[in-house]
């Protein structure tokens, strides 16, 4: 599986005269897919990393090349998946500390206030992810 | 591409000339419907000549245009590339005697000359495949050395069509064939739209829509033709995959979606929604 950063689709797209689109057509049979694979995987669209560890004999021996198919994959941002990575840590670390610091709470403090702090610690959580979400579907663009 | 060409000289045990004849029939078919359609494209006739037709086979992984072998010819007899794949193609004969091209297919002394293409294209693969078919391995490794084609210990323990496969994908591999004529032959969307726009666009050619597409314009309004739905589960969101032709496609962008029974200045089949997610399609393993 490759994630390509929608910083480098945009820098594709911004040469419209470099692009050139194919379309394989042809009857039953005639190995449309195989064709389409094999352009896929020159073009270094594919892991190759990936697909060397799985088929560790595929320098060796291309006939045990695998079959690939293409699919439908989200464009990410590399800047918002770092970013993605940090919150959802920060938020992992934050509903963690519920946990710790609860008994100390406990045993200080009345059990309302606790419960109040885990419910308001939860919802902080739960809108930064929405709203990463919500920024994340904005600016994806073609 | 011409396709399952392994099949005329191993099934059909057709000879190189008459390979050539089927693949020139080909052609002229071929291009009798191009030259019926394809008025306002420039020159898109296929002609082997100009590198624009791939001969091979697409399950054995493996095609070669001309520009491959008068490549590797144009060395060997000290001439350009580009008179090389002039001279591979139509009624040129050469004489491996005297060293002297004719556009007969006899010389002087009244001896059958061949012609480039077959004797210099399509014999060698007729050798070589039927050489490793038959197991004729001294044969194979004489034509393989030839073709500075090596081959490692685990891949020489292949016999058969699956030997044939390897060589030949090594030899002559079909990407390499595909990738040259995608960029040297195919238009950019930029060039391409300029024409296409009367064909892809059934509204007036002077709105800025039509000059959207045209200019391949990112930042004018939003043509996207969709192609296909595709349903990603049974009961999930459906995807529209599709090209976008001119302005920008973005999450959350309200859109005018047009049906196929769609009339320019109508109502019917009229559409407005929203697009809530952006998606790209990738290749992998």
């Amino acid at each position: 599986m490759v994630w390509i950063s929608i910083e480098q689709v945009r820098e594709l797209l911004s040469k419209p005269e470099n692009i050139s689109n194919a379309i394989i057509v042809a009857s039953i049979k005639h190995e449309k897919s195989t064709i389409t694979d094999s352009l896929a995987q020159k073009a270094g669209i594919t892991n190759y990393v990936l697909q060397s560890m799985l088929h560790k004999d595929l320098n060796e021996d291309s006939l045990t090349s695998p079959p690939m198919s293409l699919y439908i994959m989200r464009v990410v941002s590399l800047k918002k998946t770092k970013m993605m990575l940090i919150l959802s840590i920060l938020s992992i670390l934050w509903t963690m500390s519920t946990f710790y610091l609860k008994p100390q709470l406990l045993s200080g403090s009345p059990m309302a206030f606790s419960s109040l702090l885990t419910i308001l610690r939860a919802s902080v959580c739960k809108l930064m992810l929405y709203c990463m979400q919500l920024w994340m579907k904005k600016s994806d663009q073609f | 591409m011409i396709n399952k060409i392994d099949r005329q000289f191993l099934e059909l045990q057709l000879d190189a000339e008459d390979m050539y004849r089927n693949f020139n029939k080909i052609l002229e078919l071929a291009n009798t419907i191009i030259s019926n359609y394809g008025h306002d494209m420039g020159e898109i006739l296929l002609q082997p000549k100009k590198g624009n037709v791939a001969f091979g086979c697409g399950k054995e992984n493996w095609a070669f245009t001309l520009t491959t072998f008068a490549r590797i010819y144009s060395k060997k007899f000290g001439v350009d590339i580009d008179k090389m794949k002039e001279k591979l193609w139509g009624d040129n004969y050469y004489d491996t005697k005297n060293k002297r091209w004719y556009t007969e297919p006899t010389n002087e002394e009244g001896e059958k000359l061949k012609r480039p293409f077959c004797a210099f294209v399509v014999e060698p693969i007729i050798k070589l495949s039927r050489s490793i078919i038959e197991g004729n391995t001294e044969q194979m490794n004489k034509i393989l050395t030839s073709i500075e084609v090596s081959l490692t210990l685990k891949e020489n323990e292949h016999t058969g069509n699956d030997l044939l496969k390897l060589v030949m994908s090594k030899w002559l591999n079909a990407t390499d064939a595909f990738l040259e004529m995608i960029v040297m032959h195919l238009p950019s969307p930029k060039a391409a739209q300029k024409y296409r726009v009367s064909h892809l666009y059934e509204g007036p050619q002077d709105d800025e829509v039509a000059a959207s597409i045209r200019d391949c314009n990112p930042k004018g309004p939003l043509i996207m033709y969709v192609s296909r739905m595709m349903p990603t589960t049974e009961t999930g969101p459906v995807f529209a995959f599709g090209r976008v032709f001119g302005g920008t496609l973005s999450a959350g962008q309200k859109v005018t979606i047009m049906g196929p029974a769609y009339i320019h200045g109508k109502k019917d089949d009229l559409f407005i929604g929203k697009v809530p997610q952006v998606v790209s399609m990738l290749g992998r393993l």
